[in-house]
């Protein structure tokens, strides 16, 4: 059912063509909205923009090199009281749908109404390089689409991005393919559902011929990304081990909660360490600070971190924006990443992986983890 | 659990998993017996000291 076609490049400009992609879904197709990246005037930030006027597009910037938010948290709280009356489409990463089809499966998302393009990313720089490389005078959209079309990585690119298992768009409605085509002639597109042909409906494509050099490209990029992250976690794992390393990486930490905050996973309307189990007493904390002789203050660093990392590590899907949110650079994202990689390999759950797989934890068989039990 | 504290290299042993239903009250003792012993032979949890963590 899936169709493929393609879309032309025109003039070799990417951007331009995608932004004269979606403008044509506003205005001739089915589309009342949009939800897409758009560069603010001041032009030192591209952010998640829900649009309805199609002259706006002309500041739409895909791919967008920089990621201010999970849009899937955006799209869940958008979603959460009731769903979407209109039809939106959302231009989403892959980072971005995975954790979006986890929110759902959470109830915490509603995917009615809305039809998910997927695009490949290319990767993102994070928000202060990004604006710095804009102050400069450079063009970090285009700065980004040619290393991407050398086929080089870029070294300014987030940590996060480097590493990345999945870039690839997988599980949208309609699938833009900038890998395995030529991005300076087209651009592929691959209408997956049956959501997506009505998001498409009353545009006109060209039909895409050759359909194996997507299944051929796909495997090399995940195979090369796994590598990299293999290789990263090997260099670096070590970092992370044994309670003076991973106290030395939180030790900067200030309880500022910014990375719960910008994590899409962590949905919790009250959140336990926000909740009344840490509001003691005073002497509950001197009774500490005389067991162990001295305690430091905000209590539960540690603790805090091991039970968000018990609470999220089946849904961590490495977007790392946790790392960005951090005031003073604690790179959470490798820490959680490292613990999350090896939860989802004993439980064998990938999230993000198929809106059809159940919830590791929400869901019982009557056999299971016989290896794991003492 | 054990698999978070295996990848930040904490004492997994520490940890134990295993499930037990309501009515297996015999096992739950054997096991809550068993864990102490285990726990015990580890000696104490060099973690239970640190103020900065």
């Amino acid at each position: 059912m899936a169709r493929k076609v393609v879309l032309e490049v025109k003039e070799g400009d990417l951007t331009k063509t995608l932004r004269g992609f979606f403008a044509e879904l506003l205005t001739k197709g089915n589309l009342d909205a949009l939800l897409i990246p758009l560069e603010l005037p001041s032009k030192v930030n591209v952010v998640p923009t829900l649009v309805t006027e199609v002259e706006k597009l002309e500041c739409a910037v895909l791919p967008a090199p920089v990621m201010t938010v999970n849009a899937a948290r955006i799209i869940s709280d958008m979603t959460k009281l009731t769903p979407s009356s209109k039809k939106v489409g959302v231009v989403l990463r892959n980072c971005e749908i995975r954790a979006l089809l986890e929110l759902v499966k959470l109830r915490q998302a509603s995917l009615e109404n809305m039809i998910i393009f997927g695009i490949d990313c290319v990767g993102t720089y994070s928000v202060s390089e990004y604006s710095k490389k804009v102050e400069k005078g450079e063009s970090p959209g285009e700065a980004i689409i040619n290393h991407f079309k050398k086929g080089e990585e870029d070294p300014d690119l987030r940590q996060s991005c480097k590493i990345c298992s999945y870039p690839l768009a997988q599980n949208a409605d309609v699938v833009i393919e900038l890998v395995s085509h030529d991005s300076e002639k087209e651009v592929g597109i691959n209408v997956a559902t049956e959501k997506g042909e009505e998001g498409l409906k009353g545009i006109e494509l060209k039909e895409d011929t050759d359909t194996e050099k997507r299944v051929k490209a796909v495997e090399e990029i995940l195979s090369r990304q796994a590598k990299k992250r293999e290789e990263y976690f090997e260099e670096n794992s070590s970092r992370f081990q044994g309670i003076d390393n991973l106290m030395s990486i939180f030790s900067p930490c200030i309880r500022c909660y910014n990375c719960r905050t910008v994590c899409p996973a962590c949905y919790c309307k009250e959140c336990f360490f926000d909740s009344p189990t840490f509001e003691m007493e005073a002497d509950s904390y001197l009774g500490w600070a005389e067991s162990k002789g001295a305690v430091r203050m905000p209590s539960n660093t540690l603790f805090f971190h091991l039970t968000r990392m018990a609470h999220m590590a089946t849904c961590c899907i490495g977007c790392g924006l946790c790392s960005e949110a951090c005031p003073n650079d604690i790179p959470v994202a490798e820490a959680f990443q490292l613990a999350a990689l090896e939860v989802q390999k004993d439980l064998d759950y990938v999230p993000g992986r198929s809106p059809d797989e159940e919830l590791p934890l929400s869901s019982f068989r009557e056999e299971e983890l016989k290896e794991a039990e003492d | 659990m054990k698999a978070i504290f295996r990848s930040l290299g904490l004492e997994e042993n520490r940890v134990f998993l295993r499930w037990i239903s309501a009515s297996e009250g015999r096992r739950f003792a054997d096991s809550a017996k068993e864990i102490t012993e285990e726990v015990k032979k580890l000696g104490p949890n060099p973690i239970s000291k640190a103020w900065w963590i």
